[in-house]
């Protein structure tokens, strides 16, 4: 079955090359709200090649194909004690293991348990030579050739389909508790990033509906000692919270306004458009979101000059990650996307590096 | 053309000395050019000094603009050069190549700030890794990677071969740590990579690419650096065992249970012999000892420290000692931090390997690298970073015995393929450089290979950027495949092989 699924793919690739034609990679399609429309007349599909092909919880490693859902990996884990090292969205749908690596979303631990390309050990890929690439393994440090595995993080298919990946994993905590302090948005991100800079076990922490979220993770008796020090009301549903907050569930992502996704150094305070919208903020301040059906494009130049980056990220025509970047970091894109796919063949709508 | 990447082959050739000095000097002061041999004999080597090539000329430029401008002499005259920090790197990942020129960065030493409330350090590339967490301290924070040249070695040169230590453990790798980069490409143009003080960057990760890229890809000119919070406390504990294998199985139980300790290291007889005999840490002379560290508030060591007890007695530990004080961590730590440099004292000369295996495969991997050792004639010391699988096996042997290097290169390379095929890889934090690129030759095919050469060709086109390092030529691959079939013609072929 998957050695037939690699096969397939690869078929696909091999005529794509032959034939000099496009093909678009697809998974469930849980981002295609944030990709845009990206498909060609010639479409990989790979959610048919799945399955969880090497896990050792003593290893704290899994090895699983790019088509697996992430449901069905974190149920595994779960059935050990262990989960994926950081949180990784798998938002409505029944999002995949390579999708997740190819869209490098990560949910609210970012600032401490780090990104989806912070966990990856390996990968194997199909390139656009049509040869099937095999990097990094399944161990915890390895420095021999280029770190092509991470480097995939993001990569939306532009340098091949990902055929499969080892992530590290790591045990559940045995505790999980999350505070919340009412106080406004300025002192909020303050209090957050000194929070963050004290030896305590926060794991996350995001400014929702006027209080300040913290989430605390590790032993018990860790997590009671920080409690404790911190004095904050106890939010019974923290669980819930976090996780709409990485699928975009939360109340908060509900509804058609367009969704503005900015990244910002965490602790500025930003020239926020003063028309209508609605504000949640996570990572510490590194992760603001805008709701609104009032703001267009125009209304962000403000906060683009203070080096933040602002993405239209669900409703209307999406950003694309090109349009964030220099003309000499496009060079460097269109130099790696061509070290992979010579005759740019893999989702050209998405590969607008020039 | 000077590099061809459906071969990976390099070739550069003869320039004129006088005409390079006369043109560098025209945007760089006269004592950043050095060409005499008593000026650039310091940069013939790295930390693997076995191999070494004097350099024609080094350039120590000052600005991000002069390195500019040398990178666009060297495009224009195809001349390689090599960048270079503190020269602590254990992999010849700086030995010059044939007429390059070595680029010192020993003038980027400044910490340009530090941002307490984002912990982050925006740095130059020359200064040196334990530098950015003594200036941290006062802010209650550090910067967690500590590979054991700490006090001399780096963070350009950590970035470009992605540094490990013993707290990498729990805290990652230079990779997991670093959240920008300035560098200069092979045009000379400067270009920010990674989010910086942005958590997320657009598109590809190239951060991830250029860390451990050792210096073939771009020259690191500015790091921005993630820093931590210090613990509040740590406790180390010390635990002895008969038997090497028992020691093998505490490492994969603590993993296991789900305690990440800040390091986990083991060493073995004679590494802990050669240790004790040099700074008298009081060490257990046993079979193997492995040192534990917890880090966290206090409740949470209390209650790891008691589980890693138990782990312990469980796999048979013959004696445990916890730290009661933290003097006494330190003096805990004292052997296995100069274990180096004390195995050093008991043999003229050791190599120093840096394998990476499943930690499953540990029992197995120390049982066949002592008979290696039978079998070579070569003593072999063990002191490695066991919590993450990275091996340091320290092949004792004499430089200056005919056939002794040879014999030490061959034991090396017979260990790195054991890693290799038991799931591993060749180099868990040293980089391969110069000295490990025939392994590569076993740990990938030629599809990956010729995958490497292409990122080289796509970024470095000239291919002037530390040519030669890292990832070797087919051409050098099919010979040494050849060699390994056709066993009558091998060099050496009076030397036992397994």
């Amino acid at each position: 079955m998957s050695t037939d699924s690699t096969q397939h793919i690869h078929d696909q690739v091999r005529a794509a090359i032959s034939n000099a034609s496009p093909v678009s990679i697809h998974g469930s399609g849980s981002h295609a709200f944030m990709l845009g429309d990206f498909a060609e007349s010639s479409r990989i599909d790979m959610t048919a090649h799945s399955g969880i092909i090497d896990y050792q919880p003593s290893e704290l490693t899994i090895k699983a194909r790019a088509g697996t859902a992430l449901a069905e990996i974190n149920d595994t884990l779960a059935e050990k004690g262990q989960r994926l090292a950081t949180e990784i969205p798998r938002l409505s749908g029944n999002a995949t293991f390579g999708g997740a690596l190819a869209t490098g979303l990560t949910g609210s631990g970012r600032p401490f348990l780090g990104a989806v390309r912070d966990h990856v050990l390996g990968a194997g890929l199909i390139n656009g030579k049509g040869e099937i690439i095999n990097c990094g393994g399944q161990v915890m440090k390895n420095v021999a050739g280029y770190d092509i595995s991470r480097l995939l993080a993001g990569s939306r298919g532009n340098l091949g389909p990902i055929l499969d990946i080892t992530l590290k994993v790591l045990p559940i905590p045995q505790k999980q508790l999350t505070l919340a302090f009412a106080m406004d948005e300025t002192a909020a991100i303050e209090t957050m990033n000194k929070m963050a800079g004290k030896p305590m076990p926060v794991t996350a922490c995001a400014y929702i509906g006027g209080r300040l979220h913290l989430r605390l993770e590790g032993s018990q008796s860790g997590v009671d000692h920080a409690a404790q020090q911190l004095a904050g009301d106890t939010v019974d549903n923290g669980a819930e919270i976090w996780a709409g907050l990485s699928n975009l569930s939360h109340d908060f992502f509900t509804g058609d306004a367009t969704l503005w996704r900015i990244i910002a150094p965490a602790t500025a305070r930003l020239p926020y458009p003063d028309k209508d919208h609605e504000r949640l903020i996570d990572w510490c301040g590194g992760l603001r979101w805008i709701k609104s059906t009032a703001l267009d494009d125009n209304d962000f130049g403000a906060i683009r000059r203070v080096g933040a980056t602002v993405e239209r990220f669900r409703g209307g025509q999406t950003t694309r990650p090109a349009q964030l970047m220099s003309a000499l970091q496009k060079k460097l894109h269109r130099r790696v996307k061509h070290a992979f796919d010579p005759k740019l063949l893999f989702n050209p709508a998405l590969s607008d590096f020039d | 053309m000077s590099f061809d990447p459906t071969s990976g082959e390099f070739e550069f050739s003869e320039w004129d000395l006088d005409q390079a000095v006369t043109a560098l000097r025209r945007f760089l002061r006269e004592e950043d050019v050095l060409y005499k041999e008593s000026q650039t004999a310091p940069y013939e080597c790295d930390g693997l000094s076995a191999y070494t090539r004097r350099p024609r000329l080094v350039v120590l430029p000052q600005t991000i603009d002069q390195v500019q401008q040398v990178v666009r002499y060297c495009k224009d005259h195809n001349i390689p050069v090599i960048a270079r920090g503190a020269g602590t790197g254990l992999s010849g990942g700086v030995l010059p190549v044939e007429y390059s020129i070595v680029l010192s960065l020993a003038r980027f030493n400044r910490i340009h700030r530090i941002d307490s409330l984002q912990r982050l350090a925006v740095v130059d590339p020359g200064v040196r890794n334990a530098a950015i967490s003594e200036a941290a301290a006062e802010f209650g924070l550090y910067y967690a990677p500590d590979p054991s040249s700490q006090i001399a070695c780096t963070i350009g040169g950590n970035v470009a071969e992605n540094a490990g230590g013993v707290h990498c453990l729990k805290y990652g790798l230079t990779v997991n740590n670093i959240l920008g980069l300035k560098i200069i490409d092979s045009d000379g143009d400067l270009i920010e990579i990674g989010g910086g003080e942005l958590m997320e960057a657009p598109g590809f990760d190239l951060l991830a690419l250029m860390n451990g890229s050792e210096g073939l890809l771009g020259i690191i000119v500015e790091i921005t650096v993630r820093l931590i919070p210090r613990p509040e406390a740590a406790q180390v504990v010390l635990a002895a065992f008969d038997r090497i294998t028992d020691a093998g199985d505490a490492v994969r139980d603590i993993i296991s249970s789900g305690i990440i300790p800040a390091g986990l290291e083991m060493m073995d007889r004679m590494a802990i012999q050669a240790a004790e005999d040099f700074v008298h840490a009081d060490y257990p002379i046993v079979e193997a000892m492995l040192l534990c560290e917890l880090d966290g508030t206090r409740a949470e060591i209390d209650q790891q420290m008691d589980e890693v007890k138990k782990i312990l007695q469980a796999c048979n530990a013959s004696e445990i000692r916890l730290s009661q004080s933290e003097q006494q961590r330190m003096l805990f730590w004292s052997g296995r931090k100069a274990a180096f440099p004390a195995v050093g004292r008991i043999s003229p000369d050791y190599y120093c390997m840096d394998g990476t295996i499943p930690r499953k495969e540990l029992s197995h991997v120390l049982e066949r690298i002592a008979e290696m050792s039978q079998q070579y004639g070569l003593a072999c010391a063990n002191v490695f970073h066991a919590g993450d699988g990275n091996l340091h096996p320290l092949i004792l042997y004499d430089a200056n015995k005919d056939g002794d290097l040879e014999k030490a290169e061959h034991f090396g390379s017979d260990i790195l393929r054991l890693c290799v095929d038991r799931g591993g890889t060749i180099t868990g934090e040293h980089g391969v450089g110069i000295e490990k690129i025939d392994s590569m030759c076993h740990q990938f095919q030629t599809p990956e290979l010729l995958q490497f050469h292409a990122i080289k060709d796509g970024l470095d086109p000239a291919g002037i950027l530390n040519p030669g390092k890292a990832v070797p030529s087919l051409h050098r691959c099919a010979e040494l495949g050849a060699m390994h079939v056709h066993h009558g013609k091998l060099p050496h072929s009076d030397l036992p092989r397994f």
